[in-house]
């Protein structure tokens, strides 16, 4: 899964404090499409940024795999259960390859993960939404992996080259991610009308938090600032929706799924819905329409406030705490036993 | 919607909490490789971080070695690699006449493939004769050389991708079923626009 593309990275002021001739250097790299490397010189401003962008994907994926993992042992069948425990194992894988990365750019690894259980950093918005049914699990590997694909085969036209690299290897393992929720979502709308009917609610409850995956509405002259002119983000988050929707959209509604504009409740169930009446193909663009998600629902949760983020953080935080034993096995100092559940 | 007993009963700490242990530090980083076919080359595969290179090449295997076919894994310490454009620098040189590894990149962004093996004494002789004897070298944006006896490999006969069905984990392994279905939905021109957006590189 995903890091937002959007990070909302102010650099600016920091850009002026720079050596000229280095910053000219830099920018004619980036200029050139070149690769910057962890040792070239870097403006502390691009360091600090392409840190927090690696480490709040870092931060997702493995808080990402919370909510699947709860389901693992309550997979439909052999298959899928294996399925998904390999899935939930590359989530993990990700974030271990993503929090090397970021090591290398200066922070520690522990530093991040106490950073993350504190609340003092923060992880994509989608993973605070509840998990209910299997078929939101169908829902996250179909909608929520496409969109976390759309974007990461984006950010591996970026910049930076450990970044890159990583990506490149994590979009191949998304692709058996998006695959197998494709299969899942396509099995479940082939079946029972209990089974279509607890696809459509778990549907509703994932078309809102996958049009706000790309991050919210880009400013005006994105493409000028920072983030774009150093190829840490290739594409506008605008843009990035937009293909996204043109994509599943049209795919959703010949499933026989219908799109609405909901609205949930503080636990993030759906308790009123509607018919997208813009969910319609524009004859003279080709591009389908959709209601804008509700941009003060994706700031509530970012800070904190959303359905699962204290469950989340509380359980990443007792998983910490009970593995220090681990910690300090594998460190080869003295390891006491875990604190008391 | 009750999920197991222990989701349901962890203690909900709150986050702004101080942690009760203190930081413990970062352990050492090992670069990977993996190979994909009995006698082919080793390719890079990233990074991972362990206390020794036993426990690299076991966290190495799971990691590395399960997403795609995979016949053997090799773990290399940061320490011990040389760079051609200065990245790393190998910590403790080795006696003269050692064997080294050679990888090289051919162009930036490229992944490390292991080309060949060199006689030499000390890391810039590696890189010399690297240049002069290994297929690609001369030419290659960087190269690695890393004395031989300090990279650690998986047993001839060690069984990393299990022999049983596993495509369950693989992008292929749903692709017929996926489009046999699709196609009780949708028109191939409707699919074969849905399709465009797919990744063409996958396991």
């Amino acid at each position: 899964m995903s890091g937002s593309a959007n990070e909302g990275v102010v650099v600016d002021p920091m850009i002026r404090e720079e050596d000229p001739q280095r910053l000219a250097e830099f920018e004619a790299k980036m200029a050139r499409g070149d690769l910057i490397e962890a040792d070239d010189w870097m403006p502390k401003a691009y360091r600090d940024a392409m840190l927090r962008m690696a480490e709040h994907h870092a931060n997702s994926e493995i808080v990402g795999a919370l909510p699947e993992g709860e389901w693992i042992t309550r997979a439909p069948s052999l298959r899928r259960k294996l399925a998904l425990t390999a899935k939930v194992q590359d989530e993990v894988g990700h974030g271990q390859m993503l929090y090397r990365v970021s090591q290398d750019l200066g922070k520690s690894r522990d530093d991040m993960l106490r950073d993350l259980i504190t609340g003092k950093t923060k992880y994509h918005n989608c993973f605070n939404y509840p998990v209910p049914t299997w078929a939101d699990i169908a829902m996250i590997q179909w909608l929520i992996d496409g969109a976390a694909i759309m974007n990461q085969k984006t950010l591996a036209d970026g910049a930076y080259g450990p970044y890159v690299r990583t990506m490149k290897r994590i979009n191949m393992e998304e692709a058996f991610h998006f695959r197998s929720g494709e299969d899942m979502v396509l099995t479940l709308m082939s079946g029972t009308p209990l089974q279509r009917g607890m696809c459509q609610e778990a549907f509703d409850r994932w078309w809102g938090p996958a049009l706000m995956f790309f991050g919210p509405p880009d400013k005006p002259g994105a493409e000028h600032l920072p983030p774009m002119r150093w190829r840490m983000k290739t594409v506008k988050n605008d843009e990035l929706r937009r293909r996204f929707v043109n994509r599943f959209a049209p795919a959703a509604i010949d499933l026989g799924l219908r799109i609405h504009v909901v609205e949930k409740d503080g636990h993030g169930s759906v308790i009123a819905k509607r018919p997208d009446e813009r969910a319609v193909r524009d004859a003279a663009t080709g591009d389908w329409g959709y209601t804008e998600p509700d941009w003060n629902e994706f700031f509530r949760v970012i800070r904190g406030h959303g359905p699962c983020n204290a469950e989340r953080l509380a359980l990443r935080r007792f998983s910490y705490e009970q593995g220090h034993w681990v910690q300090q096995a594998v460190l080869g100092r003295r390891a006491g036993l875990p604190p008391a559940a | 919607m009750t999920m197991s007993r222990i989701r349901d009963h962890f203690p909900r700490t709150d986050p702004a909490a101080p942690l009760a242990s203190a930081p413990m530090g970062d352990l050492d980083p090992y670069v990977v490789f993996t190979q994909l076919r009995a006698n082919g080359p080793f390719l890079y595969a990233g990074w991972l971080e362990a206390p020794d290179a036993e426990m690299a090449l076991l966290l190495a295997r799971d990691h590395y070695g399960r997403d795609q076919v995979c016949t053997a894994v090799r773990v290399i310490h940061r320490a011990d690699l040389e760079s051609s454009d200065g990245l790393y620098t190998l910590a403790m040189p080795p006696p003269d006449g050692t064997e080294w590894l050679v990888a090289t990149q051919k162009r930036p962004g490229d992944i490390f493939i292991e080309m060949g093996r060199v006689r030499a004494a000390g890391p810039a002789a590696a890189m010399d004769a690297a240049r002069a004897s290994v297929p690609g070298a001369a030419t290659a944006h960087v190269i690695w050389v890393i004395p031989a006896d300090r990279a650690v490999t998986t047993a001839p006969d060690d069984l990393i991708w299990r022999t049983t069905d596993q495509t369950y984990r693989l992008a292929r392994g749903y692709r017929r079923d996926v489009r046999e279905k699709w196609t009780r939905f949708r028109d191939e021109s409707a699919l074969a626009e849905y399709e465009r957006d797919d990744l063409t590189e996958e396991f």
